[in-house]
């Protein structure tokens, strides 16, 4: 009996993830994290109880580790810190724009992070970094889970009802998954040419929070709006805002356009990851 | 697609571009990633930049099921990259690898292990790195654990684990998944002893279900189990075909032209050094018996070495060595005088004179180097080079560099043995039934002790040793189990059957192997000083303890002759001097030539 029958054939060549197009490398993604699920599955467990190993709060840490910037903010717009506004309470405002401005920094850092410290590991046990950037959106997902929940704890005290839309959520977080996750992946690769692009990455994300409406409204200055309308975090923050609690989108033309831009970033993101990953693992 | 039917991997034609400038690398890449963008395909490396260099160029080789490949080469020569293009970590920047069925590699063995958790987590997060599903992993699970031999250690964290524990996890969860080809960067077999006989039991089990590709500086592992070799040089291939003509390549390759043979020797033999104010009139050659210097000698003939010189001080503690070396400069053996002793003795301002002697030196064929080193205590006085000395070969094979006495037989399995059965036997009784002299008695250990409890030193016996083939041409029945071809080829007692003296069934002293028809005398004096003679030449005296009653044995010490009957007679022995004869009837014994652990 041929024991070959029914063997996959592999073939390896410096040029066999090129041929691939834009939805081709999207697909071939898609399969290397269902082919490694388990280990993405493994990988999220190992992460979830070494994040608490060893200490006396033990799976607390968990829970009280996404809070704490939402506190921090919380307790500087309680003291005034920031200036007034009106509209949704400030409890409310500032806890459900922080946990979106993390939901969408995260889209982009996770990927360039795993690419940054991943690469060598991944050489080694030739575990693909996609499926070490699923598992890493897991923790993502697990934090943005908790956050959620805090911020519905603060509605129910402050009485806030959502906005019969407010599910629509769901659909601006994808457009922003589209565009953030799509930038994320182009610049882990750019990032492996020069440093320069983590660090641009880092200032804008660490500073861009006070520019983008999340703690705080923009202002409604001319530069305000047009600040409001080509940042696209703010976009964002503000369309899951208006759509959560004002039932409506009030500059839908911004997010509409970065949303299909988005789709045009994620599309190029996942090729130029696809093909260049294993480059990717030679020079970091 | 495949090219034959058989084949499982073909390798056509690769290549790997590496930079020594990270510039470089990331330039590349930058173009790279430009391309990749616009939708264009890479380009062909036409001109290597500054700082580039191919890795592997235009690597073609091919297996089929059940046969190894073994990849040597020197350190950088592209092995490794080799083996991570096959096993899919990098890829080439041309050529192809078609490869049937599942691979699995055995480079970074411990990589992607969290020390945290336990070794059966571990089984899991690695089985899961590997691509297998939970179903696969926990069918395979019991199976991993069982052949790590890791027991209730499984459940502690790998943090934990000593170095072996953790290459023996590695390597099980690895092995247990039977790939269609299997690659192994150096790790043929890890642990102690024990578990590399079972990785190697294991690997021997699928070697011929499985294509390996096997990188090694162990050339004995490529020669012994790879069926062709591979030898890279900067990149290509330098040889391919027969393992053990890729080793004879790679080997002449080793001792780079361009060093001569000088500069090689003093390599190996420096640093040299001289105490001119405390030796001086240093003399040191190799010689024959005569003390006449030699430059050639002929494998297993007697060597001597002979050294002289003359100290101004009396030494406390004086040590000659004289370490020997290949001409390749690998480390073969020192014959140095005793350390723990208080030394040679050696008269301040007078000439002193020192003859080695090596007999049956074992060196194969081969120019050897060497040094003498005199010494006191830890202090170096002199230490210089020796006259090359050549030994030449008597026309047999050998291996190596020396060649060590050895005899191979067949081991006949005893009764018990092919029942499965470990019966003692019983060998006092059929011994003692064959003894007919009353002072000599079979302790049950091994060993013929004469006298008894009565006898105290000085006692002497002398003992003839003659084997029963000599006189009586051997039947079958004479040795039980049969080991016919024993008859004329061997004496018997040569195979196993030493002497030396026992005090209360501990022994204190042994002689060599017993020749046929030697004649052996052992003794002791009022001083309780023991003396091993053999045929009229000490062999040995020394201190036997002195402790009284003293028992003077003869016995067999091997372990090889299990359940074989040897029988040999005495013929004379003497009584405090006095000799007498044996008996006209002389006593027999049956010396068992059996391993009986102490206790039994």
């Amino acid at each position: 009996m041929n024991r070959d029958i029914g063997k996959t054939l592999t073939v390896i060549r410096s040029d066999t993830r090129h041929n691939k197009g834009f939805f081709g490398s999207l697909a071939a993604l898609f399969y290397e994290v269902y082919q490694y699920r388990d280990q993405i599955r493994s990988v999220y467990k190992k992460n979830f109880r070494n994040s608490y190993n060893g200490t006396g709060l033990g799976v607390a840490w968990n829970f009280i580790l996404p809070l704490v910037p939402l506190t921090v903010y919380l307790f500087l717009s309680q003291i005034r810190v920031f200036p007034s506004f009106e509209g949704v309470d400030r409890a409310t405002y500032v806890c459900f724009g922080v946990t979106v401005w993390f939901v969408l920094t995260g889209f982009v850092q996770v990927p360039m992070s795993i690419v940054a410290s991943r690469t060598k590991e991944a050489m080694k046990t030739s575990i693909p970094l996609s499926s070490s950037i699923v598992s890493s959106f897991a923790d993502l997902v697990f934090e943005t889970f908790v956050r959620i929940i805090f911020v519905i704890c603060i509605m129910v005290f402050m009485q806030l009802i959502p906005s019969a839309t407010a599910p629509l959520v769901l659909v601006v977080f994808s457009a922003g998954f589209f565009l953030f996750f799509g930038a994320g992946l182009i610049l882990s690769v750019l990032n492996a040419i020069y440093k320069d692009f983590e660090r641009v990455t880092d200032i804008i994300l660490r500073y861009g929070l006070f520019l983008s409406g999340v703690i705080f409204p923009i202002g409604k200055s001319d530069i305000s709006i047009l600040l409001s309308n080509v940042n696209p975090f703010a976009v964002f923050v503000n369309a899951s805002r208006e759509i959560v609690f004002e039932g409506y989108i009030v500059n839908w033309i911004p997010l509409l356009l970065w949303s299909s831009a988005g789709l045009i970033i994620f599309l190029i993101g996942c090729r130029l990851f696809y093909v260049m990953e294993f480059k990717l693992r030679e020079i970091v | 697609m495949l090219s034959h039917p058989d084949t499982i991997i073909e390798v056509n034609k690769i290549s790997k571009l590496y930079s020594r400038r990270e510039a470089a690398t990331r330039g590349r890449f930058a173009r790279l990633a430009g391309r990749s963008l616009l939708g264009l395909k890479p380009k062909e490396v036409s001109e290597l930049n500054q700082g580039e260099f191919w890795a592997l160029n235009d690597i073609s080789f091919s297996l089929k099921r059940g046969e190894a490949v073994g990849i040597i080469g020197f350190n950088g020569a592209g092995k490794t990259t080799l083996l991570r293009i096959l096993s899919s970590q990098i890829l080439p920047d041309s050529g192809e690898i078609n490869i049937l069925g599942n691979s699995a590699s055995m480079i970074d063995l411990t990589a992607g292990f969290t020390a945290s958790a336990s070794g059966r987590l571990n089984i899991y997060y690695r089985g899961a790195a590997l691509g297998r599903t939970q179903q696969e992993i926990e069918s395979t699970i019991d199976e991993v654990i069982e052949f790590s031999e890791l027991g209730d250690a499984i459940d502690a964290p790998f943090s934990t684990y000593s170095s072996g524990m953790k290459m023996r996890l590695a390597f099980s969860i690895m092995i247990v998944s039977e790939p269609d080809i299997l690659f192994i960067d150096e790790v043929l077999a890890v642990g102690d002893f024990q578990f590399r006989q079972k990785s190697l039991a294991k690997i021997r089990e699928i070697r011929e279900r499985v294509a390996f590709v096997l990188v090694s500086h162990s050339m004995n592992t490529v020669k012994l189990f790879c069926n062709k070799a591979i030898l890279l040089n900067k990149g290509e291939i330098a040889f391919q075909g027969d393992p053990e003509e890729a080793i004879e390549i790679y080997e002449k390759m080793l001792i780079p032209s361009k060093v001569s043979k000088n500069q090689r020797h003093n390599k190996t033999l420096n640093p040299q050094f001289h105490n001119d104010k405390t030796i001086s009139d240093v003399e040191h050659f190799w010689c024959d018996e005569f003390g006449n210097p030699i430059d050639e000698i002929q494998s297993g003939q007697d060597l001597h070495f002979h050294v002289s010189f003359k100290l101004n001080y009396r030494p406390r503690n004086l040590i000659i060595g004289v370490p020997v070396w290949t001409d390749a400069g690998v480390y073969i053996t020192g014959f140095s005088t005793p350390r723990a002793t208080k030394g040679l003795v050696a008269m301040p301002n007078k000439k002193t004179q020192f003859r080695l002697k090596v007999p049956s030196q074992a060196f194969n064929p081969d120019e050897y180097i060497s040094n003498l080193a005199v010494n006191d205590g830890p202090e170096f006085l002199y230490r210089g080079a020796n006259p090359v000395l050549k030994v030449t070969g008597t026309g047999r094979e050998y291996w190596g560099h020396v060649t060590l006495p050895h005899v191979w037989e067949s081991v006949p399995i005893s009764k018990a043995d092919s029942d499965g059965v470990n019966e003692p036997h019983n060998y006092s009784q059929k011994s003692e039934a064959y003894s007919a002299d009353p002072r000599f008695v079979f302790n049950g250990k091994n060993s013929i002790e004469a006298g008894t409890s009565s006898f105290d030193a000085p006692y002497e016996i002398k003992v003839i040793l003659r084997s029963q083939s000599e006189s009586v041409k051997l039947k079958r029945t004479d040795i039980s189990p049969p080991m016919p071809f024993l008859a004329g080829a061997f004496s018997v007692f040569q195979l196993g059957v030493t002497y030396g003296f026992a005090t209360n069934g501990k022994i204190v002293a042994e002689g060599g192997v017993a020749q046929k028809k030697q004649e052996i005398n052992l003794s002791v004096d009022k001083a309780g000083v023991g003396r091993i003679i053999v045929e009229g030449e000490v062999l040995w005296s020394g201190e036997v303890g002195g402790e009284k009653p003293l028992k003077i044995g003869m016995g067999i010490r091997s372990r090889y002759w299990r359940g074989t009957v040897f029988k040999f007679e005495v013929q004379e022995y003497s009584e405090l001097g006095r000799s007498k004869k044996a008996p006209r009837k002389p006593a027999k014994f049956d010396l068992f030539a059996d391993y009986i652990e102490e206790g039994k």
